[in-house]
C-alpha cells in the first residue's frame, strides 16, 4: 500500500474536481486580452454588437451625436468659457472656427456633419471721415453682436447665414454740433443679429433680431465739416425672437411667429415652445417653405414634451397625473399612452431617455411601445455587459444608482480595472447602437494609475462591430460570475486568458472547420461596422494566416485563417484607431511535441521494454515453484503488481510552451493543458494513456487486460466506464507496439481519441513546434523496474 | 480514465483517515491474511464470499489462486476460474474478454502434477508478493487487487 504518493493522488483529484467545477461552464467562458495598450469592451458578438472604444480627446461635453458617426462638443462649458466648438467627424476632431480670432459656437449636428451656430462678429464700430484737411480721430465701441453660421462638413471656417448688414447711408450717420467745444457723431443705423440653433437635414432654425442703432463718437475738435463715416458692424441685441426656417440654399429670410422658440427638430418634426409657455409641435413637407405657411400638422399640445428622437417621436408627459406618459409618433399619426412606476423623473441627454429611480432598462420597441428589456442593467460592477437593448434605437435606462445625481447612465468600467478609462457615463445613443459617454481616464497607456487630482474627463464614443461566421460555435458571452482565469502557468500574455468579462472574442472551434482527415477547410469571418466615415481594418495581432479582404470597407472578411491562435483586428475611422480590439479566437492547443514523443516511444521500446522483460524474467524464479502453470500466474502476477505499482503515475506532465500557443483553452477534464502531435490534438489523459498501454505491451500484458483495467478502475471510482474514445487512446499505444508510427497512428487515431464536446476536439492543432521535454512522472519507479 | 487502482486505493485509505471506521474491502482482507500467513482464512474468507448473492468475481479469483498455489488443486482451480468467466461473461464483457484471454493462454499449458505448496514455495511466493495475494493476473484485469 503506497500510502503517502497516493495521499497526494487524492489530494490532486479533489483539485481537480474543483477545477472542473469552476470551468464547467460550457460555452459560456470568455477571452481576454490583459495587455495594457490594449483596451476592449466586452460583449456577445454576434448579433448583440460588440464595442469598440474612440477617445475623442476632449474633455467638452457632447452636444450631439449624429446617426453617421459624428459627434458635436458642447461650444461653451467650464472648460471653454469662450464658446470654442469642436466637431469629431471621420475620426478627426475639428474646431469650430469663428471669425477674425473670435469664438464661435456650434448648437446642432445634421447627419452629413453640417454644424450650426453662431458666430461672434467685431464688436466695434469704425468711424473714419476727413475734414478739410484734418483726419477724423476713430474710436472703437464694444457692441458685440452675433451672426448665425453654419459650419460646412470637411471645413471649419464658418460660413455665415445672414447676409452683412445692410444700412442705408442717409441713416448711418450725421453730426450734431452741441456748441459746448465738443461735438457729437450720432450714427444710426439697422442691425441684425442673429444664431441658428437646430438642424435638421438640410433645414435650419434659429432666431434673428433686427433692431436700430444708435451711436454716439465725440469728436476732438470743435470743427465743422463734412465727414466721411463708414459703420462696418455694429449690433445691438434686442428682445423679441422670430421664428426662421431656410434652406442651406435659399436666402436667408425672417419669417414665423416671432414668439415661437424651436427647441428641436428631428425627422421633419419641430418641437416648438413659446414665450407664453405654450408648446407645438410641428411637421413641415419635405420642401420646406416658411412658416407657418406650409406647417401640414400643427398641434398645441397638452402634454410636457419630455425628448424628441432622431426618428421624429416624442415622448411627452400627460398632463399632471403620475406616470401617464404618451408616446407621439407625429410623423405616423400615432399616439401611444405609457404608464411608468412613480416616481419618475424625466431628463433628457441626446437620445437618450431617463428614468430616474426607477431601476428597469426600458426600449422603445417598434410599435414606440416602452418595453422592459432586460432586468436592470447598467453596464455596472466591473464590466460591461452590453447587451441587447444597445441594438434598439430608443432605451430607457435608469441612473447608476451607486453614482446618484450624475447625469447619464454608467457605464462603469468598461475596461478592465487596471487599465484605462472607467467611471464612464453615457450621455447619447443613436440609433445606430453608437454610445457617446464621458470617462475617466484613471491608468495611462501602460496601466499606471493616475492619481485622483490629474485625472481627467474624456470624451469617448463607443462603436459597435460585429463579427459573424458560419462555423463560430460560441459567441463568448456576460455571465455575471466571476471566473477564474485560465492561464496555463505562465502568464503569457498572448494566450487568451479565462473570463475576464471583457473583450469577447467570436470563437470558431478546429472541429467546425475542419474535414474528416483533420483537414482545415476554407471559410469566412466577417467584420462589420457602421458607415461612420472612412473604415479601415487591419490585422493587428494574431498568427501568420487568412487574408483581410475589403479592409477598406464597413464590411469586410477575414478569410481562410489555417492558424489556431487569437486574432485581433483594428478599426480605424478615418486616421483614428479605436482602443479597442475586435478578436477571433480559434482556441489552439500547445505546441507540436512529436520530436519529444517519439524519443520517449523509442525509448520505451527499444531500451525499457527489453530491460524489463529481461528482468522480469530475473525476478520471476520464484525457487520451488516448478509447475508451469503456477510460475505462469505468479509471473503475471507479478508484471500485473507493477503495472498496479506505476500505472496511475504514467503521466507526462509540466506545460511545454509555444510563443503563440502556450497552452490551450481552459481545461475541464485534467490538469494538463494540450498538446499538438503530427497537426492532431491530443489531451493530457489521452497522449498519457497512449504511452501507458505502450508500456504496459512492453511489460507483457494482454491488450485485453489493458484495455478492462482502467476501464473497470475508471468505473469503480467515477461509476463511468472508460470512453470509446479513452480506449481508442489505449489501442493507439497497441498499434505502436505493434510497429506502427506515431504519425500513422495519429493520422489514424487522433480524430477518435478526441472526447465530444471536450477541448481537445474544439482546439486547433498549433502551428509551432517545439523539441522541450515533459516531465516523465515515473522515471524513477520505471528505472527501478530495470534496475 | 486509466488503471488508477493505487488512486482507487488511496480514496478508501483517505477515507479510512477521514472517518476510521471503513470496512476493509474483501482483497484488503485477503491481503492481510496473506501477509500474516493464515492461509486458511483466505479460503475461509473467500469461500463465504463466493458463497454469497450475487457471488464475487473478486472471490471466484482468489479461489483459483488459492487452489491452484497454495492447495495445489489443479481441478479445482479450473472449477473456480470456469465459474469467474461465467459470472463475468453477463456481469463484466469488459473484463470477461481480458480474462478469457488469460484462461485459453493458461489451458494451453501442461497442467502437470500439482500438490499442496511446500514451505520452500510458500516462502518464494510470499519474498516475491510480500503485500498483496499473487493473483494480480486476474485481479486487474477486473480493477481490483
Amino acid at each position: 500500500m503506497k500510502f503517502p504518493a497516493s495521499f497526494g493522488k487524492v489530494l490532486r483529484t479533489v483539485t481537480v474536481l474543483a477545477l472542473a467545477t469552476t470551468l464547467s461552464k460550457g460555452d459560456n467562458f470568455r477571452v481576454v486580452y490583459t495587455r495594457f495598450d490594449i483596451f476592449g469592451i466586452s460583449n456577445e458578438s454576434n448579433p448583440a454588437p460588440s464595442y469598440l472604444l474612440f477617445d475623442l480627446g476632449e474633455a467638452s461635453g457632447i452636444q450631439r451625436l449624429t446617426n453617421s458617426g459624428m459627434v458635436l462638443f458642447q461650444g461653451v462649458d467650464s472648460t471653454h468659457p469662450d464658446g470654442v466648438s469642436k466637431r469629431w467627424r471621420n475620426g478627426v476632431p475639428e474646431t469650430l472656427e469663428g471669425l477674425s480670432g473670435l469664438s464661435a459656437s456650434a448648437s446642432d449636428l445634421n447627419e452629413d456633419g453640417v454644424a450650426v451656430g453662431y458666430v461672434n462678429l467685431p464688436d466695434r464700430v469704425s468711424v473714419r471721415g476727413q475734414w478739410y484737411w484734418h483726419s477724423l480721430e476713430v474710436q472703437s465701441i464694444p457692441l458685440g453682436g452675433t451672426s448665425a453660421a453654419k459650419w460646412p462638413a470637411g471645413s471649419s471656417t464658418p460660413q455665415l447665414l445672414n447676409t452683412p448688414p445692410k444700412f442705408d447711408a442717409d441713416l448711418l450717420y450725421h453730426w450734431v454740433y452741441d456748441g459746448g467745444g465738443t461735438r457729437d457723431l450720432h450714427v444710426q443705423g439697422k442691425l441684425e443679429d442673429s444664431h441658428a440653433d437646430v438642424i435638421d437635414g438640410n433645414v435650419i432654425f434659429g432666431e434673428s433680431t433686427q433692431a436700430y442703432v444708435q451711436t454716439q463718437i465725440t469728436f476732438p475738435r470743435d470743427e465743422i465739416g463734412t465727414y466721411y463715416a463708414s459703420l462696418r458692424n455694429g449690433y445691438n441685441l434686442s428682445t423679441g425672437s422670430a421664428l426662421s426656417i431656410r434652406s442651406l440654399t435659399d436666402t436667408w429670410q425672417l419669417q414665423g411667429d416671432p414668439s415661437v422658440e424651436v427647441i428641436s427638430s428631428r425627422n421633419g418634426v419641430v418641437w416648438t415652445r413659446t414665450n407664453t409657455a405654450e408648446v407645438g409641435i410641428y411637421q413641415y413637407s419635405p420642401s420646406p417653405t416658411p412658416i407657418p405657411e406650409n406647417y401640414l400638422n400643427s398641434t398645441l399640445l397638452t402634454q410636457q414634451p419630455i425628448h424628441l428622437n432622431d426618428a421624429g417621436v416624442l415622448l411627452a408627459k400627460q398632463g399632471s397625473g403620475w406616470g401617464t406618459y404618451k408616446m407621439i409618433d407625429v410623423n405616423q399619426g400615432t399616439e401611444t399612452t405609457v404608464q411608468l412606476p412613480q416616481p419618475v423623473n424625466f431628463t433628457t441627454r441626446g437620445n437618450f431617455i431617463k428614468v430616474s429611480n426607477h431601476r428597469k432598462i426600458k426600449s422603445l420597441d417598434e410599435n414606440n411601445q416602452l418595453q422592459e428589456v432586460v432586468s436592470p442593467q447598467y453596464l455596472g460592477g466591473t464590466a460591461s455587459s452590453i447587451y441587447g437593448p444597445f441594438s434598439s434605437p430608443n432605451i430607457v435606462w435608469e441612473q447608476d444608482p451607486e453614482r446618484p445625481g450624475l447625469q447619464g447612465y454608467a457605464i462603469k468600467s468598461v475596461f478592465p480595472a487596471n487599465t484605462g478609462f472607467k467611471f464612464s457615463y453615457a450621455t447619447h445613443l443613436n440609433d445606430k447602437g453608437l454610445i457617446a459617454c464621458m470617462g475617466v481616464q484613471s491608468y495611462d497607456i501602460d496601466g499606471v494609475p493616475i492619481p485622483e487630482a490629474n485625472q481627467k474627463s474624456h470624451a469617448l464614443l463607443l462603436v459597435p462591430f460585429e463579427m459573424s461566421s458560419d462555423f463560430a460555435t460560441i459567441h463568448p458571452k456576460y455571465t455575471g460570475t466571476p471566473e477564474s482565469p485560465y492561464i496555463c502557468n505562465n502568464e503569457h500574455h498572448h494566450a487568451p486568458l479565462f473570463n475576464e468579462k471583457i473583450e469577447g472574442a467570436l470563437t470558431i472551434y478546429h472541429n467546425a472547420v475542419r474535414d474528416q482527415n483533420g483537414v482545415t477547410i476554407d471559410f469566412d469571418v466577417n467584420l462589420k461596422a457602421p458607415k461612420i466615415g472612412d473604415i479601415t481594418w487591419e490585422i493587428a495581432t494574431g498568427p501568420d494566416s487568412g487574408t483581410l479582404v475589403g479592409a477598406n470597407s464597413e464590411t469586410a472578411i477575414f478569410r481562410n485563417p489555417k492558424k489556431g491562435g487569437l486574432y485581433d483586428f483594428n478599426l480605424r475611422v478615418g486616421g483614428q484607431k479605436a482602443l479597442g480590439r475586435c478578436q477571433l479566437w480559434l482556441p489552439v492547443a500547445g505546441p507540436d511535441f512529436s520530436q519529444y514523443w517519439e524519443s520517449e516511444i523509442a525509448y520505451f521500446k527499444n531500451t525499457w521494454g527489453p530491460a524489463y522483460r529481461s528482468k522480469v524474467n530475473s525476478r520471476a524464479s520464484f525457487p520451488g515453484v516448478n509447475n508451469i502453470s503456477q510460475q505462469f500466474v505468479l509471473k503475471n502476477s507479478l508484471i500485473l503488481n507493477d503495472m498496479n505499482n506505476i500505472g496511475s503515475y504514467l503521466d507526462w506532465d509540466d506545460p511545454l510552451l509555444g510563443d503563440e500557443t502556450p497552452c490551450g483553452g481552459p481545461s475541464a477534464e485534467t490538469p494538463g493543458n494540450r498538446l499538438t502531435l503530427y497537426n492532431y490534438v491530443i489531451s493530457y489523459s489521452k497522449r498519457n494513456n497512449m504511452l501507458y498501454a505502450l508500456i504496459g505491451r512492453e511489460m507483457g500484458i494482454s491488450e485485453q487486460s489493458i484495455l478492462a483495467g482502467g476501464n473497470l478502475v475508471n468505473y469503480y471510482k467515477s461509476k463511468t466506464w472508460d470512453t470509446a474514445e479513452a480506449k481508442e487512446a489505449y489501442r493507439a499505444g497497441f498499434d505502436i507496439y505493434n510497429g506502427t508510427g506515431l504519425q500513422k497512428t495519429m493520422q489514424t487515431r487522433a480524430l477518435k481519441m478526441h472526447q465530444p464536446g471536450a477541448w481537445d476536439e474544439r482546439e486547433w492543432p498549433s502551428h509551432e513546434t517545439t523539441s522541450g521535454t515533459l516531465r516523465r512522472k515515473a522515471d524513477l519507479m520505471l528505472k527501478s523496474l530495470i534496475q | 480514465m486509466k488503471r488508477n487502482i493505487p488512486t482507487l486505493l488511496a480514496a478508501v485509505c483517505f477515507s479510512h483517515i477521514c472517518t476510521a471506521a471503513e470496512t476493509p474491502t474483501f482483497i484488503q482482507q485477503i491481503n492481510t491474511f496473506w501477509k500474516s500467513g493464515e492461509h486458511n482464512q483466505i479460503l475461509q474468507l473467500a469461500t463465504t464470499e463466493a458463497a454469497k448473492t450475487p457471488p464475487s468475481g473478486e472471490a471466484y479469483a482468489v479461489l483459483f489462486g488459492y487452489n491452484l498455489l497454495i492447495a495445489g488443486d489443479y481441478p479445482q482451480a479450473l472449477q473456480f476460474l470456469n465459474q469467474l468467466t461465467t459470472l463475468l461473461s453477463t456481469t463484466n464483457p469488459t473484463a470477461y474478454a481480458a480474462v478469457m484471454e488469460f484462461k485459453n493462454e493458461f489451458l494451453q499449458l501442461p497442467s502437470g502434477t500439482l500438490s499442496p505448496a511446500t514451505a520452500e514455495q510458500l516462502t518464494s511466493m510470499h519474498q516475491a508478493f510480500p503485500d498483496e495475494f499473487p493473483i494480480q493476473v486476474l485481479l486487474f484485469p477486473m480493477g481490483s487487487k
